[in-house]
């Protein structure tokens, strides 16, 4: 049966996203307002200038595309791929006009980088940018990183098994709650608790570090934002590094763990369901790779001799080892520093901890570890079938939520979904090697990109070639939605060129 | 007499099961905070022998 979407499809993807790019336009107001008290009065014409843009764009897009036809798991993908990449067109505006970045394509580029909570930069003398714009490349990955999460759980989930195993590699609908409005309350609230917690502690540690009590808070709130939806972005452009802070890097540590958490997770723990944390395949994935990266990361650096001390060799190698894997991206040293001094084997095991990044139906990306769990566990499985009598009946249990018998379509769909993601990795560091690159610089820019890690060895720059800006926007953007819903987009782009609408 | 306190009782309810609803969320929000930094640290215990041990080696 072919695919021949109508024109009633297109109102629909049409008229999801315009209600996206108007609450972009809503949701520059925010920095707006923070530019009015601090009397950065050019940034607050050109916040106003780009949130009139989108609010007038979006309303304009709902009033000429309403409908009021059901909405299809197809419609919903399709959509939030379409918004994705529409909502950087409008919030990339008040970036270009910081004079911050070289060009359109560059702020477009930073703008990705937030929603999809990179953290990869282009921006020109960060350390000197407007409070209100700084403060707007954060909540770009806070809406980015607690969206992206309600769309996974919501849409994803909702468009029943053949969709969710899409996402996740699992033949299974995965619903924290049982509606969508609930699911998305319960996300906010964790949001909410650890966005109080952790500002508070944020600033203190920062407080205690020397820093004044308004600036304290501007640096706590952005941290947060950058370290719990595992963004990477940062105040300062030396990043972490420049608080000069044990407390800060302490607070820091479980607000990223707890962004790499999948809400699942969070609900069954704040249910009171404690044994989860060890029982839960995905949690027991993750710690035993993180365990493992660390391991070869710290033995990389004793031998390169990085560091000579215990303190700074476990507290640089630990950091940057959480930060990898939950892919944040928040740095404690310069990147170029990897490629210099930090040898071979240490930035392969970040490169490696950002590939494998967090959990899913959490803010972080890579190809997460319950992918890496059933493909485990479906391998024991078979080297227990070729162990065992042919006639005896091998069954692979694993806790996830509940005790779930391992399929042959769990097993399948999780690989399927681990070579997309090798592929996308793989393509972006060919290209970067096609532009004169070595392989190192180029996979680990390329996997920085597409997993969501945000760590880079310094390739990613403002004079960096063209193409591979948009290579890597492609990236971000396909690792992001984790290619389910940019199929789904590309699936209507091609009814589209050959007339089957 | 009977009917007041049965329409009382009947009026309170709801806010009765709010607040105990309230009171097991915010029970539950300190149980996952916990649980968040009990993982963080026993990450970073881990991480800690790890960096003793290979220090010790190399």
């Amino acid at each position: 049966m072919l695919f021949r979407p109508d024109r009633q499809d297109f109102r629909l993807i049409g008229l999801y996203t315009a209600r996206v790019i108007f609450g972009v336009g809503l949701a520059m107001l925010i920095p707006a307002a923070v530019a009015a008290a601090a009397r950065e009065f050019n940034e607050l014409f050109a916040f106003l200038i780009a949130a009139s843009l989108a609010a007038s764009a979006g309303r304009a897009g709902e009033l000429a595309l309403f409908t009021r036809a059901p909405l299809r798991t197809s419609h919903g993908l399709a959509a939030v791929a379409l918004a994705w990449m529409t909502a950087p067109v409008f919030a990339a505006i008040p970036l270009l006009l910081s004079g911050h970045y070289a060009s359109y394509l560059d702020a477009y580029f930073e703008a990705m980088s937030g929603f999809a909570t990179i953290g990869l930069t282009l921006a020109n003398d960060l350390d000197h940018m407007a409070r209100s714009v700084n403060l707007w490349r954060h909540l770009m990955q806070f809406l980015g990183g607690q969206g992206i999460v309600v769309i996974v759980l919501s849409i994803f989930a909702s468009g029943g098994v053949r969709v969710y195993s899409l996402y996740s590699g699992e033949g299974r609908e995965e619903k924290v709650v049982p509606s969508v409005i609930r699911t998305a309350r319960f996300i906010w609230r964790v949001a909410l608790a650890y966005g109080v917690i952790g500002t508070l502690a944020l600033w203190a540690a920062l407080l205690a570090a020397g820093m004044s009590p308004v600036p304290g808070l501007y640096h706590a709130v952005n941290l947060f934002m950058a370290a719990f939806d595992t963004g990477g972005f940062a105040v300062q452009s030396s990043s972490v590094a420049f608080y000069r802070s044990a407390a800060v890097e302490a607070v820091l540590l479980p607000l990223m763990v707890a962004g790499a958490f999948s809400f699942a997770l969070h609900y069954q723990l704040w249910q009171g369901r404690r044994s989860e944390l060890y029982r839960n395949l995905e949690t027991r994935t993750i710690t035993v790779s993180i365990v493992g990266v660390l391991l070869i990361m710290l033995i990389g650096l004793a031998r390169t001799g990085t560091f000579t001390e215990l303190a700074p060799l476990f507290r640089h190698g630990f950091f940057q080892a959480i930060a990898a894997h939950t892919t944040t991206g928040l740095a404690t040293v310069p990147g170029r520093l990897y490629v210099t001094d930090w040898g071979v084997l240490a930035p392969a095991m970040l490169v490696t901890a950002m590939a494998i990044g967090g959990m899913a139906g959490s803010t972080a990306g890579g190809i997460k570890g319950i992918r890496l769990g059933l493909i485990m566990k479906g391998l024991r499985r078979d080297i227990r079938r070729v162990l065992l009598p042919e006639n005896a009946a091998v069954i692979e249990t694993f806790h996830s939520t509940t005790r779930r018998v391992l399929s042959d379509d769990m097993v399948r769909a999780a690989a399927t979904i681990l070579l997309l993601w090798l592929a996308l990795y793989f393509v972006g560091g060919m290209i970067g090697l096609f532009y004169g690159y070595n392989l190192q610089l180029a996979l680990f820019e390329s996997v920085s990109a597409a997993s969501s890690g945000g760590l880079s060895v310094g390739l990613v720059r403002p004079d960096l070639e063209w193409p591979l800006k948009i290579i890597y926007i492609a990236q971000m953007m396909t690792g992001r939605l984790e290619f389910v819903a940019v199929f789904a987009l590309a699936g209507y782009a091609v009814s589209v060129l050959r007339g089957r609408v | 007499m009977k009917r007041m306190a049965s329409v009382q009782l009947h009026a309170a309810g709801p806010s009765r099961r709010r607040a105990r609803s309230e009171r097991s969320m915010a029970s539950g929000a300190v149980t996952g905070i916990l649980a968040v930094i009990l993982a963080t640290a026993v990450l970073a215990l881990a991480g800690a022998i790890i960096a003793f041990a290979v220090a010790m080696v190399f």
